[in-house]
């Protein structure tokens, strides 16, 4: 896989997303109305409706993925320094990397199956870390973008619970604060 | 070190075909030729960053293919050419990863002895708490250098160290490249692009052209008019400075 290179994986990703969204759209037209408005609430992430039955199974499903990949994430903070160096420095960088891939993508589902698509937050999340904790370690990266995450989803949950009194999704909220952070550091870099 | 008809072909095309040599001990040996006779594959190819097609590459009486990563690292390093990173890391944190075959993550007292020896050696004192995005090409080498050194590999493999260094850095890194070999023991294999720099500061010369090795041999057997105009396909005359022959090309 990586005789290319991670990025096709994302490419593939990405043009699967586009190719099953117009599946999903087909199939929309083609529905009754009343059942695509249940439909409907599932699709958008909801953090009011919490899939809750299956919190525990979550918790383990995490609590194994990171027991699993505990020697890969060790060497988080190694792979930083490229693909060549990392392999210089004695890691088996193939075979790293896909097991973090598989490990991220088991994460990502658990997070999907208990509040719905969410894969703009988790892109806002990762460069806030990046951006306020100046740092390369991935220990701190990654608690760091644990509280920013809560604190994002509390904050945003209590915004639409008090000022919006429940009018919109959070996740309405979220993508446009996102939005508005990514234009600020496309401006940031183009200026600098 | 011994390498043994080492081939690569990319589409059909040998890039590299049937290379054999052995690399000497303690000494410096440097991989010269024009651009796309097969250098930086070679290199690639001896270090485990590039697959090989066919051939061998022993390395203390071991297939390369059947040494562990990590016992690997600890006996030969290599530095190429992609060293962009974006993060924010200190000097002195790129430096210690060079110790990471050795300790993993954790780093021993030793460790910062061989950490601070590096720094000191590669001049880089004023420089160790600075992040390094915020250093110049030559200081970012130098870094760079150092954290091979702290890595205390019997073989340093180096693809064109020299790049993108001015005059004055780039005669500097010669010369420490000189003295790590004078000094510390190690023996140095470089690519590289100036044949006077190669001429000047090695003690064997590997010569390439398409895919296949030209002519082997101290400085003096391949540094000669009639070797570099057939390699180079260029006119050359040689003048010897400090002893050294070097190559003067129009």
């Amino acid at each position: 896989m990586t005789k290319h290179n991670v990025l096709h994986v994302l490419l593939i990703g990405t043009v699967l997303t586009s190719l099953f969204s117009s599946i999903q759209s087909t199939l929309i037209r083609v529905m009754d109305p009343n059942e695509y408005d249940n439909l409907l609430s599932t699709l958008v992430a909801s953090f009011s409706n919490v899939n809750s039955e299956i919190i525990l199974f979550s918790l383990l499903v995490l609590a194994g993925v990171i027991f699993g990949l505990r020697r890969e994430l060790a060497l988080l903070n190694v792979l930083i320094l490229g693909k060549d160096q990392a392999i210089n420095l004695g890691v088996d960088y193939d075979s790293c990397i896909r097991r973090l891939l598989f490990g991220v993508a088991l994460c990502i589902a658990v997070a999907t199956a208990m509040v719905g698509p969410i894969s703009f937050l988790g892109l806002i999340i990762a460069n806030l870390s990046r951006q306020l904790l100046k740092t390369y370690r991935h220990g701190q990266l990654i608690l760091g973008s644990a509280l920013f995450g809560m604190i994002v989803l509390v904050g945003g949950q209590l915004i639409v619970e008090h000022v919006y009194t429940y009018s919109i999704p959070v996740s309405v909220l979220i993508t446009v604060g996102g939005g508005i952070y990514f234009l600020y550091l496309l401006l940031a870099r183009w200026r600098g | 070190m011994l390498i043994q008809k080492l081939t690569k072909k990319y589409n059909g095309k040998a890039v590299v075909d049937s290379v054999s040599f052995e690399i000497p001990k303690g000494k410096v040996l440097s991989l010269i030729g024009p651009n796309g006779a097969g250098k930086s594959t070679v290199m690639g190819m001896i270090s485990r960053l590039v697959a090989r097609d066919t051939g061998m590459v022993e390395f203390k009486g071991r297939d390369i293919g059947k040494w562990k990563s990590r016992e690997l690292s600890q006996k030969l390093a290599i530095l190429t050419q992609s060293n962009h990173i974006q993060m924010k890391l200190t000097v002195k944190e790129l430096v210690a990863f060079g110790r990471f075959p050795y300790s993993g993550g954790g780093i021993t007292p030793e460790d910062q002895e061989i950490i601070h020896q590096a720094i000191a050696y590669m001049e880089l004192e004023e420089f160790q708490d600075r992040f390094i995005d915020e250093l110049s090409g030559g200081q970012r080498q130098r870094a760079y250098i150092a954290m091979v050194i702290a890595q205390d590999t019997e073989y340093i493999l180096l693809d064109e160290p020299t790049n993108n260094l001015d005059i004055y850095h780039a005669t500097n890194m010669m010369k420490t490249v000189r003295r790590l070999c004078d000094e510390l023991g190690k023996t140095v294999v470089m690519v590289l692009h100036e044949i006077n720099y190669a001429a000047f500061y090695s003690d064997y010369i590997c010569a390439f052209a398409d895919g296949k090795i030209a002519r082997f041999g101290t400085v003096e057997e391949v540094i000669t008019r009639e070797n570099l105009s057939e390699i180079y396909q260029v006119d050359f005359e040689i003048q010897m400075v400090k002893g050294k022959p070097l190559a003067i090309y129009y």
